[in-house]
This record gives structure tokens, sequence and C-alpha cells, in this order.
């Protein structure tokens, strides 16, 4: 019985997240990794360069860098929240890129189809996962694990080691144009007014709040506003909003609405919380695995359609270890690795703080070895506050 | 210059203060930001560092602009990031390594975009967009390395065999086409015999060796000698050839004037190994770069046909090491390039020559 009970309360989280101090915890995590972020933006742009960091063109570029990471966080969290792990990311997007440029230049497809059958293919890799993870029960770590090896091979058999380059316009276009900055412009004050206005109503209701409650309110209000004054000022400034940018931001919205608002959302939550008592609460748990790798999949194919459209090129050896940073961009935004945690904007988050590091190492000349030094200790840094508070609030 | 803590030791620092501090006029004449990027594949390995990196650096400093280099470790992705970072700094010039050929089009085509004039180097990028192309001509140290075999044996006539490099490798391919313009006459009158030729995935010394070795067996060690595309291959013939104890007396090439090969040179059992001035490179392109961001036009000694586009060559000398100048070679790239202490450790006494004492 006690398990049930359990679940019970994973079922309802949300609903204890909007109002419990703990709800307060967690954005407070998110606050604290965009505030990292910024201090970061500025530290680059003041001290280390010649003020490159916080220009419309270097904000523009940085959103398009962080998206490929980004996007593989978003599925990779889905899966972490329910004690699943998919090694084989950056394969998978290998072969899918190298199958993008089989589809445009031998096989001449336009640019709609081959992004169709990009996400499918994709797709069909996360159901094969998806299903050897629920039928022969093997660990997900092991598929995956040795889908990073054979996806690999099969991404360098099908164009016999070559690179393809030079995809149609139409195809081009995809990750190398942006939406006219007017249009930009209006698109994220649409988007904004209303988040940034939810914010502030929230900020200015009155009622029994708990003090950190209100000063996280006053925060997210803020930096909600300066998030999107500064978006609106960068790409209205530069060209307008890169596509890829938009893509992750539809995608952001959508997984953070479906895990937030839907019984999948929650019955992921509750798979990762206690598998057994999900299963025993009557929650189809084969079922939201296999989803869910099928969603890693697609998320899997349209990380693949941008970085091909980004290269126009499709090395079979790209990505050897872009399933790692997703997954430490995933841990980095607040994903517990043993399951049952995490978000979709904790991931974008963590993706974003990765890619800012590293722009802003490359943009102030320091060589790339640094950067990875950066990468670990941001991790180490992230995971170590959690055990920190985690170990302190049970003291408690 | 607390921007570049990045790979600058010592000397290279006070070599650019000193450089920075007597520039001021001539930099007021650039049109623009006055930086020329280097985007690299990596920094681990030696000639990079100690060669091509540091003589890019002299030069663009020398002619008063700023050199930024990156790096991005083998990685595709983390190369296009650092070309966008190279491009939103507004550099003057580009010059790019790329890690892979095709991938580098569109990085070209972006800085194209910005108005600003890219260079490839070392590895061709097969795009309209590419205003200038430094490398070693690789069909010269072909056609050198089969004329060498020439210039020592006198008569060529007999059993000869290739090791070629990885195939579908510009360097590989064209090597391997440069000892055919030179050899095809003899091949068509029927005096040289190729008995064995295969190309090598990875370069890879050990399939090297056993191509040898089954050539060896297959001809009863009637081989005259062994054409390889580099030392690593060349290492490979080595040992199949002192196997049967033939080292020494069949001709071996070899390219990159490896520690090894400088050892096999200096012991008799490899004729050469063909050496690219890797420190001329970088000298050369941070010049075009410096000519091309003060918007001046260049103008290539070749063309080179890259994947059916046909690209400005600039080619860079490469030369032969043999025993009568590795003493030179030494001088000018130990300990930089290879290590001469290295090379003469142990070696015997009747391998030696004058100058290289002060190595031991």
């Amino acid at each position: 019985m006690t398990d049930l009970t359990q679940s019970t309360q994973d079922v309802r989280a949300k609903d204890m997240r909007r109002t419990s101090l703990a709800s307060s915890r967690r954005d407070l995590r998110l606050v604290l990794l965009l505030g990292v972020t910024v201090v970061v933006w500025l530290a680059f742009h003041f001290i280390f360069t010649d003020g490159f960091v916080l220009t419309p063109r270097n904000l523009s570029t940085l959103s398009v860098q962080m998206t490929v990471t980004a996007i593989l966080a978003m599925g990779m969290t889905m899966l972490l929240i329910a004690r699943e792990i998919d090694l084989s990311a950056g394969a998978v997007m290998a072969l899918v890129m190298v199958l993008v440029f089989q589809f445009q230049i031998t096989l001449g497809l336009s640019a709609t189809s081959t992004v169709l059958l990009a996400l499918a293919a994709g797709a069909v890799v996360g159901l094969l996962h998806g299903a050897l993870r629920v039928w022969l029960l093997i660990p997900s770590f092991i598929i995956t694990l040795a889908g990073f090896s054979w996806l690999r091979g099969v991404a360098y058999i099908i164009p016999d080691g070559q690179t393809l380059a030079g995809a149609s316009d139409g195809f081009y276009r995809i990750s190398n144009s942006e939406v006219p900055p007017i249009a930009s412009a209006a698109l994220i004050v649409l988007v904004a007014v209303p988040l940034v206005g939810r914010a502030g109503f929230r900020m200015l209701s009155t009622g029994e709040k708990p003090t950190l409650t209100r000063v996280m309110e006053v925060i997210q209000f803020a930096l909600l506003l300066a998030f999107a004054l500064g978006a609106a000022w960068a790409f209205y400034n530069h060209r307008g909003l890169p596509y890829p940018t938009l893509l992750l931001g539809v995608l952001a919205f959508g997984l953070h609405w479906l895990m937030q608002n839907t019984d999948f959302g929650r019955h992921v939550y509750a798979v990762g919380g206690n598998p057994e008592a999900a299963k025993r609460v009557g929650i189809n748990v084969r079922l939201i695995v296999v989803l869910l790798f099928v969603f890693m999949g697609i998320l899997t194919g349209f990380a693949a359609v941008v970085q091909a459209s980004l290269l126009d090129a499709a090395p079979p050896g790209i990505g050897e270890l872009l399933a790692l940073n997703a997954i430490s961009a995933a841990i980095i935004g607040g994903t517990n690795l043993f399951g049952g945690q995490g978000s979709i904007p904790g991931a974008v988050a963590g993706a974003l703080l990765m890619a800012s590091i590293s722009n802003g190492l490359s943009l102030a000349g320091v060589n790339t070895f640094y950067q990875m030094v950066a990468t670990g200790l941001i991790l180490l840094a992230a995971v170590g506050v959690d055990s920190f508070t985690r170990r302190h609030e049970m003291r408690m | 210059m607390i921007k570049r803590f990045s790979g600058l030791n010592r000397r290279e620092f006070l070599a650019a203060g000193t450089a920075l501090a007597a520039l001021p006029a001539i930099k007021a004449t650039a049109q623009g930001t006055g930086r020329i990027g280097f985007a690299m594949e990596t920094f681990t390995v030696p000639r990079w560092r100690n060669l091509d990196k540091p003589s890019f650096e002299e030069a663009v400093l020398a002619a008063g602009f700023e050199p930024v280099v990156v790096q991005a470790n083998f990685d595709v992705a983390q190369q296009l990031r650092d070309v966008e970072n190279l491009l939103s700094q507004g550099v003057d010039a580009l010059c790019i390594v790329p890690i892979d050929s095709n991938s580098g089009i569109n990085m070209a085509r972006r800085a194209a975009r910005e108005g600003v004039p890219v260079i490839a180097y070392n590895t061709a990028i097969p795009s309209p967009d590419i205003s200038a192309f430094v490398s070693r001509d690789n069909g010269n140290v072909g056609r050198t390395a089969a004329q060498a075999a020439i210039d020592t044996l006198g008569d060529i006539s007999g059993k000869w065999v290739i090791c070629s490099g990885q195939a579908g490798n510009a360097v590989a391919e064209e090597v391997t086409a440069g000892y055919f313009e030179v050899l095809q006459p003899m091949i068509d009158s029927g005096a040289v015999e190729i008995v064995s030729h295969e190309y090598h995935s990875g370069w890879d010394p050990e399939s090297a060796r056993q191509q040898v070795e089954n050539a060896l067996t297959a001809n009863a060690n009637e081989i005259r000698g062994v054409f390889c595309n580099n030392d690593g291959m060349a290492g490979g013939a080595v040992a199949a050839l002192e196997a049967q104890g033939l080292a020494g007396t069949a001709f071996v090439s070899g390219q990159d004037a490896t520690t090894e090969a400088c050892r096999n040179i200096l012991e008799g059992k490899q004729n050469l190994s063909s050496f690219t001035r890797f420190d001329v490179m970088g000298r050369t392109a941070a010049e075009l770069a410096v000519a091309l961001a003060r918007g001046e036009a260049v103008t290539a000694p070749m063309t080179y046909s890259a994947g059916g586009e046909d690209i400005p060559l600039h080619p860079v000398e490469d030369f032969n090491v043999t025993r009568n100048n590795i003493v030179e070679y030494l001088e000018q790239y130990s300990p930089g390039y290879v290590d001469a202490s290295v090379i003469v450790a142990g070696l015997a006494d009747e391998f030696m020559l004058p100058g290289l004492e002060a190595y031991r």
C-alpha cells in the first residue's frame, strides 16, 4: 500500500509543484542556472573579450549553436525521468544525416520529403530501441551502447565513409535562414506578453506565501522580461529569428506542455518515481517506455535535420560525444540520473549554459581543451549543489 | 593580453608584445578589425603546434594584424561553431584547415556571405568561395620520389611495390599518381613492373608490412624497391625487407621525415622521406591572408582540381630528406618537429654522421 500512496503523490506532483515551497525550490534551480548563464555572458563580454558576446549577431549565433544539444537534451530528460537512457543519440544523428544526404543527392527528393523521412528514420530507430527494451528486457544502457557502435557503423557504410555535401536550396535554408526581423519581433512579443503577464499577475497577487516564493516570483518576472526583451532586440537587429531557434522554441513549448498537462507526462514521472507502483495503479509502463524512445528518435531526427542543413554536409563521424553532452545538459538542468525528476525548461537552460561557456571561451580564443574542463566542472558543480541541498533537506 | 592566454608560451608572448608595440601605424591602415582567424583541426599533433601555428601567428603579427587561432579537436560541428564565432568577431580574413573537405564548403559559403576572404589550408575545400589554397603539391612528392630512385639506382628496371595510403584520400591518390607520371614510360616499355599495389585503410603500417611480405614471397625476394605514401608504411616495408635480409639493398621511399624514418635513413634502410616545410606553409598562408584582408588581389601559380572545382593553389616547397642532407634537416626541425636526440640514441657508430654527436 505504501507504494500506491507514493505513486499517487507522484501523479499529483504537478499540482503540488504549483503551490508548495518545493515548487519554489525547483524554480530556484532554474533561475540559478539562468543567472549563472547571464553572469557567464557578462564576464566574457566585459572581461575576457572586447565586447563580442552580447551583440545581436553573437546572441543569434549562440541560439543556433545550442539547438542540437538542446533538442537531444529534451529527449534525454524525458528518458532519464523514466529511468531510461540513450547513449546512441550521436550515432543515430549521424545516420539520419547520412540518410538526409542520400535523399537529397542520390534520390533528389524535395526538402519536405527529406525532413519527413528523416523524422521517420529517427522514429524507426527509437521504436526498435523501445521494443528491445520492453520485450527483451535488455537495459537501455546496453541497447543504446550497442547502437552507439552498430548505428555508427551503418552511418559509415552507407556513403562508404565519404562525406556528401551540397543539399538543395530548400533544405539548405532550414538552418541557414531566418524569420524576417519584423515578424520575429512580433512573434516574440506575442509569445512573451502572456508569459510575462502571468508572471506579473502571480507576483502582484496577495495571499499567504513563503518569503522564498515571493522572492522567486519577482526574480522570475524580471528574468522573463529581460530574456524576452533581449531576444526581441537581438533577433530584430540581426537578420531575424533563425529557424533552428524557432524549432527549438516550438519543440520546447510543446514538450513542456506534454510533460506538465497530460496524462502521458504525469505517467512518465510516475514510472520514473516508482515503476512497480506505476504498474500497480494501471499505467501501461511498456507503452510509455516505447513512446519515450520513439520521441527520442524523432527529436534526434530533428537534430539531424538542423545539423545537416547547418553544415550542408553529412560527415559520418559527427557527434561522437553528443549523447554525453545531451546527458550533461539534462543533468545540469536538474534531471535526476535515477529517475523521477527533471524538466524540459531545465534541459534547455542546461544546454544554453554549456553552449554559452563554449561560445565565450571560443570568442576569447581559448583552446577547446579548456572548454572541456569548464563543461566538466559545471556538471560537477550542478550535481554537487543538488546533492548538498538534498542532504541538507534530509537532515531537516 | 588576458584574452589570449591560450597557446602562447612566454617567448611567443614576448615576441607578440614586441610586434604589437611596433605596429600601431600599420594597424590603422587595416580596413576592418585587424584580426585574422585561423580555424585549425587540432593542436595535438607536433607539426601543427610547433611549425604551422607559430609561423602563422608570427607572420600575421609582423604584418600588423592580430591572429586569432582556434582548434576544433577533430569535431566538425565544433569547427563550424569556431568559424561562426570568428566571423562574429569580424575577422578580416579566415584560414581554415578543414577536418573534412566537403564540410568546409558551407563554412566558406558563410564567410563569403560576410565578405570575408577564405583560405583553405593543407586540405582543399572544393568551393568557389575559396580565395586561395595553401598546400604541398602532392604530385610533386610522388614524382621526386620516383625520380630519386632513378638517380640513386641508375637503371631501375625490375619489380616494384607501391604502398598507398587510405583509398579516396587526396594525399594518397595524388602522391601515387606522381609515381606513375614518372614510371609510366618504363612500365609501358616493360622495364618496370609494379608487382603489388595496395591502398591501406588508416595508412596502417602493419597492413603495408604484410603487403611487402607477400610481394617478396610471390616474387622470390626479387623486389627492387618500395614506394610508400608515408613513413609509417615505409617502416612496415623496412620490417618486411629486414626479415628477408634485404633492408639496405631495396630502395624505400616515404613521407613526413618522422623520427622512425630518420633513423632508418641513417641506418641506410630507407633512402628518402619527403618533407614539406610546414613553417613556410604557415607563413605563406599568413601573408596571403594579410594581402586579402587589405583587399589586395592574389594570384596563384597553379590551379588545383578539387571535387570538380578549380581552386587557386599556392604550393609549398617539399624536399627529400636523405643521408646527404639529414644533418641540415635536423638542425632546422629538431626539436620542434622531430627529436634528434631520440633518433641518434643508441645508433651504431658506423651510421653516425658529422654534426650528429651534439645530439647524443
